[in-house]
């Protein structure tokens, strides 16, 4: 039975590409041209089936190894630091709307979330979440209340002290953010999400407090700040491994073997375009004569 | 004659620097800034959506709704899915919340995957495929950086596929390419962090002279008022931390 599954997914695989060569062929479109990327379609399909693989793999039960997130490590120590001074947890997640291209950052910043309330409720530290995010309000109160509630301290559960929705607004959201970093007085200063020109102000009111802190976005302008001022940062793609790996769920690690089967397939490409370019030859040309033949 | 024109002015030069004397310390003039600010974006947002939301569902809906219910009734579900958001609001039916947040987070999670493959795979390798021999020794040089770097950057955002060696076990060849490549990956990615960072605090700086050319430019004495209440702010600060 186990045999008859592990071969159903390469041949629904081949199936799939075969017919979708199949459609290319019978449409004469080429496998790379900048105006008809199909060879874009091609990867996403296969890209898709891969994170689907894997997650089947780990819903049969097989486990994904992740390699060491310093700053991932580091949320622990965060909390533990803030109980120890008697301060609050601080984390935001960023502003604007939940369905824009960001979601998948706003994603990654709720879990880690979820894996900060767990750790506040397993120390008793006091958390306070500041929204800029007006569709997650719901959702945060329900990933702190199962924090402190799954760790035995209902008490801590505030609703009105732990969640603070602000405003979707970029610079009044940053304003009333650095504000209550410092009026909280916060232990561990935790962002992740994406996150534009404010970063760097959210940066400057934690180290105002000498918060702990630890920052991450996916956005390449403002990993620079949080880079530089940050005690740990999750450097661009990390954000996402971190969001998977405090989700604690095998399912959405195995989703992230499927991304790295992506980034190993650019690397391979990379270097044979490289080779295949010193031999006097491009692989877009040898990739579409390939597809041709084929 | 004080203009409203003026009067806005000056508010907003106020506004400007109450919100720098948070540099200093918080204080009394901060907070007011910062609430008028918040309660201003706030007042704007529910604005803006009760006037979207009239302009395209409520009102082609009561003046004419025959051709609402033939061409605009799919305006219907998004409307549907906002009145779910304020199930949170009943302990009983609060779950239904969810279902508008996930309709939410799944459009904004295809949006990004629209672009993704093209964007960051597709045009990523065919920028990065670059002659590493050639006569312009200059050129032949940064094709090197630019291909060693991003197959390091790519490298380094492994986190699930990755050779691994045994303790006290020599590393294989794999390893160590791996290794090498990782940590060009990272020295890469920070030499290119420096460069963004400041070409980022050269924009800021930039935007920091356009706002004191506005107040310096039109009238010297609305720099001389900008500073007093700089003054008043501060002083402020440290009567409060008295």
């Amino acid at each position: 039975m186990k045999t008859a599954r592990g071969l159903l997914i390469p041949v629904v695989v081949i199936a799939l590409v075969a017919i979708l060569s199949g459609v290319g062929w019978a449409l004469r479109i080429q496998l790379y041209s900048p105006k008809t990327p199909f060879s874009a379609f091609l990867i996403l399909v296969g890209l898709l089936t891969a994170g689907y693989f894997f997650m089947t793999e780990a819903r049969a039960g097989k486990s994904v190894p992740v390699r060491r997130i310093p700053a991932f490590e580091a949320v622990e120590e965060a909390v533990a630091r803030s109980v120890e001074m008697g301060r609050p947890v601080h984390m935001t997640f960023g502003f604007g709307t939940i369905s824009s291209s960001m979601a998948p950052q706003f994603i990654a910043g709720l879990g880690v979330l979820s894996h900060v309330a767990r750790l506040c409720g397993k120390y008793g530290a006091k958390l306070v979440a500041t929204l800029g995010v007006p569709e997650a309000i719901a959702t945060t109160e329900e990933i702190i209340r199962e924090g402190y509630y799954s760790a035995g301290r209902p008490e801590l559960f505030d609703p009105t002290y732990n969640v603070r929705y602000l405003t979707d607004q970029q610079f009044a959201y940053a304003s009333a953010v650095q504000a209550t970093l410092i009026r909280e007085n916060v232990g561990a200063n935790i962002v992740v999400g994406p996150f534009w020109a404010e970063s760097l102000i959210f940066m400057e009111a934690g180290n105002m407090v000498n918060a702990f802190q630890i920052a991450g976005t996916a956005r390449e302008t403002q990993i620079p700040f949080f880079v530089l001022v940050a005690d740990y940062s999750f450097i661009g793609e990390e954000i996402f491994a971190a969001g998977a790996l405090a989700s604690g769920d095998k399912e959405t690690l195995a989703s992230i073997r499927g991304q790295d089967v992506g980034k190993l397939l650019t690397i391979v490409l990379v270097i044979l375009g490289v080779l295949t370019l010193l031999a006097g030859l491009k692989l877009v040309d040898a990739l579409n004569w390939a597809w041709k033949v084929g | 004659m004080i203009s409203w024109d003026v009067l806005g002015a000056w508010l907003c030069a106020a506004m400007v620097v109450w919100i720098y004397s948070f540099a200093y310390r918080d204080n009394a003039l901060y907070k007011l800034a910062e609430h008028m600010f918040v309660g201003t974006a706030a007042g704007y947002s529910i604005a803006l959506a009760l006037d979207s939301l009239n302009r395209v569902v409520v009102s082609p809906a009561v003046r004419s709704p025959g051709t609402f219910w033939t061409t605009s009734w799919h305006y219907l579900v998004p409307v549907a899915l906002g009145i779910l958001l304020f199930a949170k609001y009943s302990r009983k039916y609060y779950w239904l919340a969810r279902y508008a947040v996930a309709v939410n987070i799944a459009v904004g999670s295809g949006l990004a995957l629209r672009t993704v493959p093209i964007a960051n795979i597709v045009r990523q390798i065919t920028a990065t495929i670059l002659p590493l021999w050639g006569s312009d020794p200059v050129k032949v040089l940064n094709n090197w950086i630019l291909v060693l770097i991003t197959l390091g950057g790519l490298t380094y955002f492994l986190f699930t596929i990755f050779p691994r060696v045994a303790e006290g076990a020599r590393p294989s060849p794999t390893y160590r390419v791996y290794r090498s490549l990782y940590y060009i990956g990272i020295y890469g990615m920070m030499v290119g962090f420096g460069a963004l960072f400041a070409n980022t605090i050269m924009t800021r700086v930039g935007f920091l002279i356009s706002i004191y050319l506005i107040y310096i430019q039109p009238e010297a004495w609305a720099a001389t008022v900008a500073a007093i209440l700089a003054a008043i702010a501060i002083i402020l600060g440290i009567l409060r931390k008295r």
